[in-house]
């Protein structure tokens, strides 16, 4: 079938072309910049996300990890406790026999079951009928031996100790006045008190860990001091969203004057540096070091002067008219700071994997702003730090970050580090926002031991 | 292709890299070489150059968007038609919902007859294409103009291809007599609309 209708459509509309509207680019630049913002605003949003968990994760571990330190606190008091109770009671026991009392000394709890043996062997001798007044008595200072021992386990152990010990003076008394039966009495009462004992104590020299030993393991095993390396990367954001005026240095070195250009709110951020950190206490560790640091945004400007092209405007009552718009261009920004980070960090968790939230403040000193054409049809532009640079040369931040660390052998540790630096003032010297960055960072540790 | 941008020849493979990589200047560079091209494109598909414009700006940022997916299987300004369509139908998706579901399978295809067109100016002949009722103009432009079979439009805009072909021929039907009218209009004037 022929299709010359259609032919002749095709022919009509070939090669046709009509001008849009004078303001559709305008309405499509502004789209695009919009979609831009908004795909690195999802990325802010990720980001900001990401240091939330870790904050709330954070937040929990802290709980987790200060109840834990409660209880072991309240079980170490406890432990102290008894200790002390033993060694008060250690002279008694050394002044009453001799060989017993260093093992008593040495080891308090478990010469209780030597004891209760000696006072089942003593009290077994002294039900056999003897007059050996001299070995009985033997086997009652023996039994008073033991007397401290049970009075610092329980109470009801101590006041039996008790009786038994005012019954013991009686005993020597009997034993002076040469009365067997009293002894044996009282060798009975002793036997009790003892098999008392020995049901109520469970083996607790097996359960407490000698704290002492425990605490100088852990000083040897300590991280006291490392120095690492360090590498981050994230999100720039200037604090306002949408384009904003925004006053820089011009493209050109001349001192012609600029004139108003819009800047994207978001860039990227990237640092590398080294750190050294030091343990302070049990669970705190101060970390300072240096880094590099740098932020890149991109600007659009629509602004040009005889043919050069500015990039920045200064104030409104600093332009020309001289100058004139054109057709809107992309520019890169990239601030180049040196930083000098101190902050404190409290380890949630201080094992193989370690899980700490650091905190301070950094002094970042502008070493330069560097301008660039992505086109590459201008060549750079670079201003370093002073009076004539439109950005302050030193900027104080706040800097909020996790840290979540593996320890590799003895003498290495790897550690993420998602985190927000906050500036205090605005970079810009007559800027009004506040700029921050919401990174993640990776930590090479080497540990000095 | 080669474009004069600012006195700068840009080939297309430049401009491509150059907006892939974000650069405005490359975006604007593309937008002002393809601009009118796409514009006369989105006028035959849409009722005003309102709406053609909405539609051109719909298809520049998808183009933004999508240039760095590009692979040059095809020419660029190829590529950028097809995306100019589809913004095109996507704009009128809702309208075409409503286009009356004649599902005429054997609706008979009228024998292609002459027509002169040379004697239009081409804004004529936009103002009785943007005439026709939506259907009618979406699948007239698919058909005559972009040369889309039957199966091709059916599958594109989700209906039948009987439809489409009933759609088509009173398309037709409507352009005879608008351009009947058109050219009536011209004699009676003596000069070309």
């Amino acid at each position: 079938m022929e299709r010359r209708f259609e032919d002749e459509w095709r022919r009509a509309f070939d090669g046709a072309e009509v001008e849009p509207g004078a303001g559709t680019w305008q309405g499509i630049e502004a789209a695009v910049v919009a979609a831009e913002n908004g795909v690195m605003r999802h990325r802010i949003v990720f980001y900001q996300r990401l240091a939330a968990a870790s904050v709330l994760f954070a937040i929990s571990m802290s709980v987790v990890g200060i109840y834990q330190w409660n209880s072991s606190k309240k079980l170490a008091d406890q432990n102290e406790m008894v200790l002390h109770n033993i060694q008060q009671q250690s002279p008694v026991t050394k002044s009453a026999g001799g060989t017993e009392a260093s093992v008593s000394e040495n080891n308090p709890l478990k010469t209780t079951s030597k004891v209760v043996e000696q006072r089942e062997s003593g009290n077994r001798n002294t039900m056999q009928p003897t007059d050996n007044q001299g070995q009985a008595s033997k086997h009652f200072l023996g039994s008073s031996d033991a007397l401290p021992v049970m009075r610092q386990n329980t109470t009801e152990v101590a006041a039996g100790t008790n009786s038994a010990e005012g019954q013991l003076a009686e005993i020597t008394g009997t034993h002076q006045t040469g009365t067997v039966l009293n002894n044996q009495t009282v060798v009975e009462q002793q036997a009790e008190v003892a098999e008392t004992k020995t049901e109520q104590e469970p083996p607790v020299t097996e359960q407490v860990p000698d704290p002492a030993v425990e605490k100088a393991q852990k000083a040897v095993n300590r991280e006291n001091l490392w120095a690492a390396v360090n590498f981050a990367a994230g999100n720039y954001g200037t604090g306002t969203s949408g384009t904003m005026s925004y006053a820089a240095p011009m493209y050109s070195a001349s001192s012609m004057p600029a004139t108003a250009s819009s800047r994207q709110p978001v860039g990227v951020s990237r640092s590398v540096g080294i750190s050294v950190g030091k343990r302070i206490g049990a669970r705190w560790v101060v970390v300072s070091g240096l880094s590099y640091l740098t932020q890149t945004s991109s600007f659009t400007s629509n602004t040009s002067n005889q043919g050069q092209v500015y990039l920045y405007g200064l104030t409104s009552s600093n332009q020309s008219s001289a100058v004139t718009y054109g057709s809107p261009y992309s520019i890169n920004s990239v601030l180049e700071f040196l930083s000098v980070p101190l902050q404190a960090g409290y380890m949630i968790i201080d094992q193989k994997v370690g899980f700490q939230v650091n905190s301070g403040v950094s002094a970042d000193f502008l070493l330069k702003n560097t301008l660039e054409d992505p086109s590459g049809q201008k060549s750079n532009y670079s201003q370093g730090a002073g009076e004539d640079s439109p950005y302050r040369s030193v900027n104080w931040a706040g800097l909020v970050n996790t840290e979540l660390s593996y320890r590799i052998g003895r003498q290495y540790r790897i550690s993420v580090m998602p985190g927000i630096r906050y500036f205090f003032s605005p970079i810009l010297k007559n800027g009004s926002s506040h700029s921050y960055t919401a990174d993640l960072g990776f930590r090479f540790r080497y540990i000095l031991r | 292709m080669s474009n004069s941008h600012n006195g700068y020849m840009i080939s297309d493979e430049e401009l491509i890299k150059g907006c892939s990589a974000g650069n405005r200047a490359s975006q604007k560079a593309l937008y002002d070489q393809y601009a009118r091209k796409m514009m006369a494109i989105c006028l035959r598909y849409s009722r005003s150059p309102a709406e053609a414009e909405d539609v051109l700006q719909e298809g520049f940022i998808k183009v933004f968007a999508n240039l760095p997916r590009f692979r040059g299987e095809s020419r660029l300004d190829t590529w950028m038609t097809r995306i100019m369509i589809n913004a095109a139908l996507n704009l009128n998706r809702q309208k075409l919902y409503l286009m009356p579901m004649v599902d005429i399978q054997d609706a008979p295809l009228h024998d292609s007859e002459e027509v002169n067109l040379a004697q239009f100016h081409f804004s004529e002949l936009i103002r009785i294409i943007q005439s026709l009722p939506d259907g009618c103009r979406i699948i007239f432009n698919l058909f005559a103009v972009e040369g889309y079979s039957h199966k091709e439009i059916a599958s594109l805009l989700q209906i039948s291809e009987g439809t489409s072909k009933s759609q088509y021929n009173r398309a037709k039907s409507l352009l005879r007599i608008k351009l009947n009218d058109a050219g009536n209009e011209q004699e009676r004037y003596g000069k070309k609309i």
